[in-house]
């Protein structure tokens, strides 16, 4: 499993927000996430779209997790709806690249959640485990 | 009276708060002055989202650099002044400064004490992000000490296993911790809170086995190699313990310090008085060379005994003498035959058996008296020298003054005691002792020493066969010298005042000498009393050190506690019996290592924080100093905000003092948000903004790339094992890092200057810091701590940095806590954090913005008593102010409003609004006649109807018809919520559709940006003229934002790619994108910077990707995701 974390990451796009938070109390407090999720921190889960998820799969990344906001925390309103939006897109052109829907997910935390978060980010790590190497994986 | 602070807030509650921030987005320089310790957070019955919002505002106002909190600060009163007011502010000493913590937490680590509850003196505060102590009032073991020891702190570091630390601390305030360890008479143990519980703990015995630990480890207690000293020299003349202390304490205060001594052997009493099973030559050697290793000189065999031999002292250049020259002259009991051979005095006796003169055999032994002296007698003889020992004491055992252990000691091997009897004549067979003639006594009244009076029983005379008899009633104080010049009392005690002066200026005493006997911790305390005279005299700068006054203000102890079970002391080992009186070794043993930490780990802590003054030892920051105090001062505000009525007295009233409306104890956040705006609006009128400089950006210069990289260890915690060492060589092979340091800290005020320096020095035009913050924009949030805003404030408030050239990534909680025990692991993510941040840097796009609107005309719907309080807030700031109602106002209403300059438009009925915030237009209707409002409701214009509305109104008739007006305005407040159905067009190509209520709660602007709706529902229990000072309030907060600063997160829209879709319009929650019309007709987009937050929707709206916005474009994201996947 580690050598598998070290050559298979995964993507974790953090809102600024609520959700780096949860993520940087979640380092404080000792908990250990997988090797294997790379945090990337975007400003509102909103500005993702399509391309740039979908670049993450053609660079080689094994799965791509997008940690927003709940619907209504987001400070700047519509971020959540946007990206509940988009990943409905996301998933319909993965189906059609002959990626497994299961390599993208989209999640909603509160500041406070970081044992939910802790728990999220290993079965996702796992169920990503074993669904094996991506397609485009570069090896 | 001292310069104008601004305006102060009492109290941090959440309205104070809001108060602050809105004063502060104005430009006002705002004091918090709050009570407590730190900000109290939002109360428990608040909902999640409440909280999360107090969180979020906690943050702004604690990273906005116009806003000073002041916490443990009291008023202590109020009066007016020329142009504002005066307070009074007492602020409690605060042992750790925020302002320089790092929380790094080397402090909580090292903290021996642990609190039964489980907690610790040191703990972290929430607001501001730091440190504090919880410090009590003076424990009571440590009042008790004579020399002012601190048991509770080493006894705590004791069972922590920690007794290097623990010896350190015991050696600050005694230099004689094995002698006292054995000796002492420890009162400590009796004010100790532990028997209320069980028994006391054993301070004494502790004390002894650290001493004991150490002397085992290190020859001597000597602190290394002898420095040389150079101070003035002062003569100590007697080396028992309050010389020996005195010397100690001169010599580390500088002086050179020479103990004259008259014996062969330094150490008075403690060697020729007290036997070597209580107190071995080997510890008072030990001991004695600790205090010599200091600098100090030693004469042996030189008595003082005329005032000439001090003349001369004089002579040779001691510039003070310090006479400690005990008080072991025995007393005689002046009864017949007390010349007789085989009588002794006490004191001189025990002399000549540890001297060496050994007596004959002294048969049986009857020594007399009730002190220690003469149980010490009878123990030393019973050893072997005596055919038996019997101890006459003239009351009974109960009121001996001898430590109670050391009669039961003297009684277990073989004293027989006879008590309420006293010897009436010796009576000897030739000139030598063979009986004495005693008699018996009974108890009276009690006499002047507060014990019952012994009277003899008349005829109650007995004899007992005696070959030996040591008198040990008393002694005299040695102070041949003094006759004649100093004032001596009865039996040689030097009078001397407090402090050790005697009348004779440069001649002190101390101990025994001035006490008559007494106990050895006494004496040390009396000698330190002398010395610290002596410092004082020569060296009066001296005197700034404060001498640990504690504050009669700090809180009491908590109650002992009723719920822990019952444990009692350790047993201290004793030899047994048949053993030791054999010989002269040790009778009590140390405590083992493990019996200590069990027998410290009783201790209850009574002080809470035990002064030990590990964390001040560990904080490498200089942030905790145990010795600070109050401070007390008065300054000067134009306003004061009342948010906490406690602290504030209810009966006080002064125009220039605001209090925030507060409905009962426990407002919600709503409440809160909107009643502190309305009173920071109150206080906008009359005062100025802060007179701050304008910021300017300064570049750092574009060309090719030359990066430093800064590694913050905090204070050393993050680089263990060299951690962060092991990235610098491979942080430096990266194309264009022209620097790479690892930090000891980024945010520490001055240490972390370090990276400006850097950057100036090396001529640096990029740098990025990788360390807890974790992002460069302006705004904080609610991860932000008070040093992560502390280190964005330094860099690009103050210092003017642009955050296009500095930019910061978190890798502290990312990878070095998480991955600190696997270095290869984290040092690769960390370092894919970095290059990913770097990336930041190598964007560098110029804009040019739009000129800032000043503000100039607000509008103002409906004069209602929420509208005209509106207006009137809004004219003190905006140049001109509308208001437009539909109703006719009264006559005195219209005057009172054109009197504030107010413009009426009345009655005018409101059609529509167009445009976007800062730049309104409202179109309205001049209606000829004056409706009253009850012909209003009949004729049916008001009614909810949307569809009639809207029917009713030819759009396009607007530009055209006469009849209708227009007005613009920045910002528009609503002061009925009818008006809210007013139709909304927000640009020329946008559909009409209504403003909608409220957008979130705690605000009063609407769903529309820059609309503002002064009403509420009844039940929140608000009055209109507060509920209208919070929307202007509102609306001048938005207004005033960052006149000139550029912000760096702001989205722009490129020209060449813009279609005018509106998708950019349709979604941005600020309103900030909007459609304008170009030359041509067609539709563009245009983002207003003031609005923009740089959330990124509409980047990812646009279909052409025509906006740009920093950090979010799609390219920059290939290049970080890169970063991870290659």
């Amino acid at each position: 499993m580690n050598s598998w974390h070290r050559k298979r990451p995964i993507l974790a796009f953090f809102c600024n927000w609520a959700p780096y938070r949860c993520y940087l109390e979640l380092g404080q407090s000792g908990m250990v996430l997988p090797y294997s999720i790379c945090p990337i921190k975007v400003m509102c889960a909103g500005r993702l779209d399509t391309a740039i998820v979908l670049s993450a799969f053609e660079k080689g990344a094994e799965g791509v997790v997008i940690i927003g906001c709940k619907e209504k925390e987001c400070r700047y309103g519509p971020g959540p709806g946007q990206a509940k939006k988009i990943s409905e897109t996301i998933r319909g052109l993965m189906h059609i690249l002959g990626l497994e829907p299961e390599r993208f997910s989209m999640v909603a935390f509160s500041y406070n959640e970081k044992n939910r978060l802790f728990k999220e980010m290993k079965s996702f790590a796992k169920t990503l485990s074993k669904l094996g190497k991506s397609p485009f994986a570069l090896d | 009276m001292t310069s104008n602070n601004g305006i102060l807030i009492v109290g941090g509650t959440p309205h104070g708060l809001q108060a602050a921030l809105t004063l502060a987005h104005c430009g006002r320089k705002v004091t918090i002055a709050e009570n407590n310790f730190e900000i109290a957070g939002p109360p428990k019955g608040w909902s999640e989202k409440s909280k999360r919002h107090h969180q979020y505002i906690l943050a702004q106002v604690s990273c906005h650099p116009l806003i000073e909190i002041s916490t443990e600060s009291r008023i202590m009163g109020i009066k007016e002044a020329i142009e504002g007011m005066e307070v009074q502010l007492t602020q409690r000493p605060r042992w750790i400064l925020p302002e320089l913590c790092v929380n790094c937490n080397k402090c909580l680590i090292s903290c021996p004490v642990e609190l039964p509850n489980g907690r610790k003196p040191i703990f972290e505060l929430r607001a501001p992000t730091t440190m504090a102590i919880d410090k009590r009032e003076k424990a009571p073991c440590r009042s008790a000490c004579p020399i002012d020891m601190n048991p509770q702190g080493y006894v705590a570091l004791i069972a922590q296993g920690r007794i290097d630390e623990a010896f350190e601390l015991i050696l600050d305030e005694n230099p004689l911790p094995g002698i006292c360890g054995r000796v002492c008479h420890h009162p400590c143990e009796m004010e100790c809170r532990r028997k209320e519980i069980d028994e006391p703990i054993a301070i004494c015995a502790l004390k002894r086995f650290v001493a004991d630990e150490i002397l085992k480890k290190r020859k001597g207690l000597g602190i290394g190699n002898i420095t040389p000293v150079k101070g003035p020299r002062i003569a100590v003349i007697g080396s028992g313990p309050a010389g020996l202390t005195a010397a100690n304490d001169l010599a580390r205060a500088g002086f050179r310090a020479t103990i004259i001594e008259s014996e062969g052997r330094p150490g008075g009493l403690l060697s020729y008085g007290i036997a070597p099973y209580r107190l071995p030559r080997q510890t008072i050697e030990g001991e004695i060379e600790g205090i010599l290793a200091l600098g100090v000189d030693l004469r042996l065999n030189s008595a003082v005994v005329s005032w000439e031999d001090i003349e001369k002292l004089k002579a040779e250049g001691f510039r003070a003498v310090l006479l400690a020259t005990g008080a072991s002259k025995d007393l005689n009991m002046n009864i017949k035959g007390e010349g007789l051979e085989g009588i002794y005095g006490c004191v001189s006796f025990l002399k000549g058996m540890w001297t060496g003169k050994t007596h004959a055999p002294l048969g049986r032994v009857v020594v007399i008296g009730g002190g220690n002296a003469a149980v010490e007698a009878s123990r030393a003889v019973i050893r072997s020298v005596a055919q038996s020992v019997t101890l006459i004491y003239r009351r009974t055992r109960m009121e001996m003054p001898a430590d109670p252990h050391e009669v039961e000691q003297a009684l277990e091997e073989g004293i027989k005691p006879m008590y309420l009897t006293t010897p009436v004549e010796f009576e000897g067979n030739g000139n030598r002792l063979a009986r004495i003639k005693c008699i018996k006594m009974k108890l009276d009244d009690m006499d002047a020493s507060g014990r019952l009076r012994p009277i003899p029983i008349d005829g109650s005379e007995f004899l007992i066969n005696a070959d030996t008899a040591i008198i040990s009633i008393g002694q005299d104080a040695n102070s041949p010298y003094g006759r004649g010049h100093l004032r001596l009392k009865r039996g040689g005690i030097i009078e001397v005042a407090r402090n050790g002066e005697t009348n004779i200026p440069g001649v002190y005493a101390s101990g025994d000498v001035v006490s008559g006997p007494s106990t050895v911790v006494e004496a040390m305390a009396s000698g330190r009393r002398a010395a610290r005279a002596i410092i004082l005299s020569l060296k009066p700068e001296l005197r700034q050190i404060p001498d640990h006054e504690f504050e009669s203000a700090r809180e009491k102890y908590d109650p002992v506690p009723k719920d822990i079970p019952k444990q009692k002391r350790r047993p201290i080992p004793h030899r047994r019996v048949s053993k030791r009186i054999k010989d002269y070794k040790e009778v009590i043993g140390p405590f083992s290592a493990k019996e200590a930490v069990k027998e410290a780990s009783r201790c209850l802590q009574c002080s809470i924080c035990s002064e030990c003054l590990r964390c001040e030892t560990a904080c490498d920051m200089e942030a905790i100093r145990h010795d600070r105090v109050s401070t007390r001062r008065s300054l000067h505000f134009s306003r004061i905000i009342v948010a906490d009525s406690p602290q504030v007295d209810l009966e006080l009233d002064f125009p220039l003092l605001t209090r925030v409306e507060r409905h009962g104890k426990r407002d919600s956040w709503a409440r809160a948000l909107v009643a502190g705006r309305a009173a920071a609006m109150e206080a906008l009128s009359k005062t100025y903004p802060a007179k701050t400089q304008p910021l300017s950006r300064r570049s750092l210069g574009n060309g090719d790339q030359k990066i430093g990289i800064f590694l913050c260890s905090c204070s050393g915690t993050l680089n263990e094992n060299g951690l962060l060492d092991k990235m610098i060589a491979p942080l430096t092979k990266i194309q264009g890092i022209a620097h790479v340091e690892v930090l000891m800290s980024a945010c520490h005020p001055e240490k972390g200057r370090r990276i400006e320096e850097v950057i100036n020095e090396k001529g640096l035009n990029g740098a990025l810091i990788a360390s807890c913050v974790c992002c460069h924009i302006d705004f904080s949030c609610e991860s932000c701590t008070d040093q992560r805003i502390r280190l964005k404030n330094r860099l690009f408030r103050e210092g003017g940095y642009d955050p296009k050239d500095i930019t910061l990534v978190n890798i502290k909680e990312t990878c070095l806590i998480p991955y600190k025990n696997d270095h290869k692991k984290c040092i690769d993510k960390a370092m894919r954090i970095i290059r990913s941040g770097l990336w930041q840097l190598r964007e560098h796009k110029e804009w040019t913005f739009k000129n800032e609107q000043a503000h100039t005309q607000a509008i103002v719907l409906g004069a209602t008593e929420a509208g005209i309080a509106a207006a009137k807030g809004l004219k003190g700031q905006f140049s001109s102010v509308v208001l437009v109602d539909d109703l006719s106002l009264t006559k005195k209403d219209e005057k009172d409003l054109r009197g504030w300059g107010i413009d009426l438009v009345s009655p005018a009925r409101p059609l529509r609004i167009d445009g976007q915030s800062g730049s309104f237009t409202l179109i309205f209707e001049k209606t000829g006649s004056l409706l009253s409002k009850e012909d209003k409701e009949n004729s049916g214009l008001f009614t909810q109807n949307k569809t009639r509305w809207r029917k009713s109104i030819d759009t396009k008739a607007f530009d055209e018809d006469p009849r209708y007006q227009k007005v613009q305005g920045d910002i528009i407040i609503l002061g009925r919520s009818e008006f809210r159905n007013i139709p909304y067009k927000s640009d020329a190509f946008a559909r009409e559709h209504h403003l909608w209520g409220h957008k979130a709660f705690g605000t009063l602007e609407t769903g529309i940006p820059g609309v503002y709706m002064a009403s509420w529902s009844q039940a929140m229990k608000i009055s209109g003229q507060t509920l209208g000072k919070s929307a202007a309030g509102e609306a001048l907060e938005g207004t005033f934002q960052k006149p000139d600063e550029s912000k760096y997160l702001v989205a722009h829209v490129d020209p060449e790619f813009c279609r005018g879709c509106g998708r950019c319009a349709d979604v941005c929650p600020e309103g900030a994108a909007r459609l304008e019309e170009s030359a041509r007709g067609v539709a563009f987009s245009w983002i207003e910077p003031r609005l923009c937050t740089g959330c990124g929707v509409c980047v990812a709206e646009c279909p052409t990707g025509a906006i740009i916005l920093p950090e979010s474009e799609q390219g920059y994201f290939e290049k970080v995701i890169n970063e991870f996947l290659a």
